[in-house]
């Protein structure tokens, strides 16, 4: 088995700014295996982490059971968005003890298509909200934590499917709910 | 001003298109900034597959605004190929107006089929392309850095393998060793490197461009991961890191 991203040596790189971690990698892997990367890096410049989230990362994007798992999406109500934000807590704490390591600024970037973006961005909104709420709950009894004041949410458009997504629907018999 | 910030909007920016001429001729280039063109796929309409798209974009005078072109092959890569047959005269006299492109993303390019041949067909993008995106390209690895080195302003790389294909892959035995590409492009952006086995890609592209100077990293799966990071020692700037990557060197 070759070298993991957890076994790369970043210290010679002495211009390294960003580290970008997907979100679904951060829900899988142990805490500790970012934290060993982190511990290499000697650059000064190094200021930022930025978590990626795709499509599949929302419940509002509904892959088909099918060989060709075209993704469809459909909108969510709030109640909804506040039920998944949960789901999202986990790359957060992660994040979170990444930050023990080493000082950076948290950045989740919503690298989505257009149709999910809104919905994404309002989902991760909630799941930070949500654990700020928490972190002031349990700070009564700590010191108080601004880690997650620090964090922003960003979203980069990835434009409109280039394909007709009622003509999908109508291929695999399911129903596409326009935003 | 405000029609660029409505750029990725494009139903407002037809709207806006038809209140004015001054207004058509602000938002017009927003409207054909990109051109994604499908394959045979089932699920692309039929204007907007290939070569219908092109002609029908050619016939409107379009083809020079588009900044972006990305050529598709969708779900059907497996059976797709890009190769000198899909350009007759007719064809590739329109692909020609495609003068402006600066990102340019080709699935399933066969490109040992258009050698020596390639500035024939790709020559008008030479001058213009800084982003360049091939999926699943059918050549072996000198040809790949061949076709890269065509480009001589070239910042941006994504090369994005596919398994079942590599196996299957034309690969020459000794990697045509005579062939040098023309130019050594600054390629001083983004690499996204995806599934690629063929170490030899890499360790010939440092040692023809002498050296590469990428300030960003996407690597996954990719053999000579080491090789690369080495060699941006100076210039990294952003990396991203893969869950369970199962790379071997």
């Amino acid at each position: 088995m070759g070298p993991q991203f957890w076994d790369f040596d970043l210290s010679r790189h002495k211009s390294l700014r960003t580290l970008e971690v997907l979100a679904s990698s951060i829900s899988c892997d142990e805490p500790e295996l970012f934290r060993r990367v982190l511990r290499t890096i000697t650059s000064l410049a190094f200021s930022e982490v930025i978590i990626i989230y795709r499509d599949y990362n929302f419940r509002c994007v509904e892959r088909l059971v099918s060989q060709r798992m075209w993704p469809i999406f459909r909108a969510m109500s709030p109640a909804e968005k506040e039920r998944q934000a949960p789901n999202h807590r986990r790359p957060l704490e992660t994040l979170r003890e990444m930050h023990k390591v080493r000082d950076f600024r948290p950045v989740l970037c919503v690298n989505v298509w257009d149709p999910v973006g809104r919905d994404a961005v309002c989902e991760l909104r909630h799941a930070v909200y949500e654990l700020n709420e928490l972190r002031r709950a349990v700070a009564l009894e700590r010191e108080v934590d601004d880690f997650f004041s620090k964090l922003s949410i960003i979203s980069i458009p990835q434009g409109s499917r280039p394909l007709n997504l009622e003509r999908i629907s109508a291929y695999y018999g399911t129903p596409w709910t326009p935003l | 001003m405000i029609i660029v910030h409505l750029f990725c909007d494009k139903p407002s920016l037809r709207a806006c298109s038809l209140t004015c001429y001054s207004w058509y001729i602000a938002t017009v280039p927003h409207l054909h900034h990109t051109l994604v063109i499908g394959t045979k796929d089932p699920l692309w309409d039929r204007r907007g597959r290939w070569p219908n798209f092109i002609w029908y974009k050619h016939r409107l005078g379009l083809l020079p605004l588009v900044r972006k072109l990305h050529i598709l092959a969708g779900e059907t890569y497996e059976l797709w190929e890009i190769t000198p047959k899909q350009f007759p005269c007719c064809t590739l006299l329109r692909f020609s107006t495609l003068t402006n492109v600066q990102e340019l993303g080709i699935d399933c390019l066969d490109i040992s089929e258009f050698m020596p041949r390639l500035q024939r067909y790709f020559g008008h993008f030479l001058p213009t392309v800084r982003s360049l995106a091939l999926r699943s390209p059918r050549a072996t690895h000198r040809q790949i850095i061949y076709f890269v080195g065509l480009f001589q302003h070239l910042q941006d790389l994504k090369l994005i393998f596919n398994p079942p294909r590599l196996f299957q892959s034309k690969e020459a035995p000794v990697g045509d060793p005579t062939l040098i590409p023309p130019f050594v492009p600054p390629l001083r952006g983004r690499l996204t490197m995806i599934l690629s086995r063929r170490a030899e890609l890499v360790e010939d592209m440092i040692e023809l461009f002498g050296g590469i100077r990428f300030r960003s990293m996407d690597l996954f799966d990719v053999n000579g991961t080491r090789l690369l990071l080495n060699a941006c020692v100076e210039t990294l700037e952003t990396l991203r890191l893969h869950q369970n990557d199962p790379r071997r060197e």
